[in-house]
């Protein structure tokens, strides 16, 4: 009886271990994929063209001259931190960007000294990006930089308070990359701003002397480079995903099967093929940094936000664009603006694509936050995608979606940025591998 | 053989990396004289409105050499990256020739680009400046989405328009 089942128990459990390798055996088939060599020599190529490996270097900007600086990079990150740059003393850009939640903020809009009417925007890769904004209304980061200080719901706040306060609590820093720190007259308005949006601050401002506005603007600037400079160090690390492509590049199967779900694997299929997510989404950072009118229906009860039909004339008219006299770079050197599509139906309610580096880590979603969850989004896709070709994503089940949401989850990363411990000597080489540290999973 | 499929597949990366992205490259107008050579010597392409309204990219004329619509001018282009990748700004030099293989120095050239198969176009408006002796520099192109890409060259010289149309496949 006892040897009995003792011989039960070994048939049970070689058929257990005979259930592992047929299950091992196809996870390994699956992870490493195609059925054909030559599916399989395409399905690589789409691999690593979106693997974090393949992401290089932050491209210069040639309108900042401080980009890679990494004495304006510490510079900008404790401006980025620091409140007293607001009206009411608790406002800084780490408010809303923060380091925690991978630089954004997980509201469905903004809220510094007040309601911001759009989504904070991630800043993963922010670096690689042309335009700025979810309308591209500013064409440099540091352009971007300026546009919250000033913006009454945000910041609040006006560059020449801005310059008072760099005099006072950040000269020595200022002085050690910039130069001297422009003379500001005594007795300014601080409140003082060149405003569309108030009229009493745009009297005081033009009432100050023009050399006392161009040593005030000249300032604002410069700190606008520093953050930029800190900024394009916030980058994404790599993901579950991306150790599934590596193992693939390298052809360990084992590894591969490992480091993601098949649902993952079956999700990425459908992104690159059926669904045609990649139209938008491609690269290592999963966007194409460009426009498109997805039909997003705007935020209950307000009216349809123009986009980056409101956000062309601005760029091309900015004071702090690429050609304004506060760039650092030649005219020739602005190739964004040179070859910017002015065409203004294409414009209409179109906005940027966002990376999908820790989409999943992100909600709510879209530029207002008007979807909830990952399952919203991609049902408002397929559902739109009947509608309009631009954003077709072929006919998907519910079944698919849910692969696709288990892609979308694998690509959940660790977050690099300046380190505020990052030594004076480490970080003075001007090296393009500036000490960072992972600030949240 | 698993393993051997996956070594070739990665060797194959290795050694032409981006090997299906150029596209350009593989369908180098086979048959026909390279670009710049005397048009007249070689056998003309399918008129390039077919090539563009082809409903299957799969057959559409990736040529970088091809004769405009009403056959006035010969044209031909060599890109600036050998493989055109996403979403980076690249340039084309462009020679223009007559139907006798002269060159035309003095067009007036005009850009225009889509996907057929979407409902867009260019993500950027290019510029073509002449460099003389009928080459040209076009300027600014960039395509933001893989897939089938045709861009149309507007040429007015000598007080005649023509149309050329060049199909690109971007991966």
């Amino acid at each position: 009886m006892r040897v009995q089942r003792r011989a039960v128990w070994w048939a049970g459990l070689a058929l257990a271990a005979c259930l592992a390798v047929i299950v091992s055996a196809r996870a390994v088939s699956q992870a490493s994929g195609a059925t054909s060599s030559s599916d399989g020599a395409a399905e690589l190529t789409m691999l690593r063209s979106l693997w974090i490996g393949s992401l290089s270097p932050p491209p210069d900007d040639p309108s900042n001259a401080y980009d890679t600086d990494p004495r304006a990079a510490r510079l900008g990150r404790a401006l980025f931190f620091d409140t007293r740059l607001s009206a009411n003393g608790a406002v800084a850009c780490g408010t809303c960007h923060l380091p925690d939640l991978a630089f954004q903020d997980g509201r469905p809009r903004g809220r510094g000294i007040a309601d911001v009417p759009r989504r904070t925007m991630p800043l993963l890769g922010v670096a690689h990006q042309t335009w700025f904004f979810w309308d591209g209304r500013k064409d440099s980061l540091w352009a971007q930089a300026l546009g919250p200080p000033e913006s009454p719901a945000e910041h609040g706040i006006s560059r020449t308070r801005v310059a008072v306060l760099i005099r006072e609590h950040y000269r020595e820093a200022y002085e050690t990359i910039f130069g001297s720190l422009p003379v500001l007259p005594p007795g300014l308005p601080e409140y003082a701003r060149p405003a569309d949006d108030d009229p009493e601050a745009r009297r005081a401002w033009e009432a100050v002397p023009e050399t006392a506005r161009d040593a005030i603007t000249r300032v604002y600037v410069d700190i606008g480079k520093a953050i930029a400079a800190f900024e394009r160090t916030i980058q994404p690390g790599p993901a579950p995903f991306d150790h599934y492509i590596q193992a693939r590049l390298r052809g360990e199967a084992g590894a591969a099967a490992r480091a993601v779900s098949a649902a993952a694997i079956r999700g990425f299929r459908l992104f690159v093929g059926k669904a045609r997510c990649t139209n938008c989404h491609a690269g290592p950072l999963l966007t194409n940094g460009e426009f498109h009118a997805t039909l997003v229906p705007p935020v209950d009860g307000q009216s349809p936000d123009p986009g980056r039909g409101d956000g062309l004339p601005k760029v091309l008219a900015d004071e702090f664009n690429c050609r304004s006299r506060w760039s650092d770079a030649q005219p020739a050197q602005c190739t964004a603006l040179r070859f910017v599509n002015r065409d203004a139906e294409a414009a209409a309610r179109a906005f940027k694509t966002p990376t999908l580096r820790n989409v999943a880590a992100r909600a709510p979603y879209m530029h207002a936050g008007q979807l909830r969850t990952l399952p919203e989004v991609l049902r408002f896709y397929r559902d739109v995608g009947k509608r309009v070709r631009d954003v077709g994503h072929g006919g998907l089940s519910d079944a698919e979606l849910v692969d696709l949401q288990a892609f979308l989850e694998s690509l959940t990363g660790p977050v690099y940025a300046l380190d505020e411990t990052a030594s004076a000597a480490a970080s003075s080489k001007r090296s393009k591998t500036d000490p960072r540290r992972k600030v949240a999973p | 053989m698993r393993t051997l499929i996956l070594f070739t597949t990665v060797m194959m990366l290795a050694i032409g990396t981006n090997a299906m992205a150029a596209d350009m490259g593989k369908h180098h107008s086979g048959g026909q004289g390279p670009p710049g050579t005397h048009g007249m010597s070689t056998t003309a392409p399918h008129g390039a409105h077919g090539a563009m309204n082809s409903p299957d990219p799969s057959k559409a004329d990736y040529s970088t050499t091809r004769w405009s619509d009403q056959r006035r001018f010969r044209v031909s282009y060599v890109p600036s990256k050998s493989a055109p990748a996403i979403n980076t700004l690249q340039s084309w030099t462009i020679t223009l020739t007559d139907r006798t293989g002269r060159s035309v120095p003095d067009a007036v050239i005009e850009v225009d680009g889509d996907m057929p198969e979407h409902e867009h176009g260019l993500p950027t408006e290019p510029q073509v400046r002449s460099l003389g002796e009928g080459k040209y520099l076009l300027e600014g192109l960039k395509f933001h989405m893989p897939g089938w890409w045709v861009v149309k060259l507007d040429i007015t010289a000598a007080g005649t328009t023509d149309e050329a149309s060049f199909n690109l496949k971007l991966q």
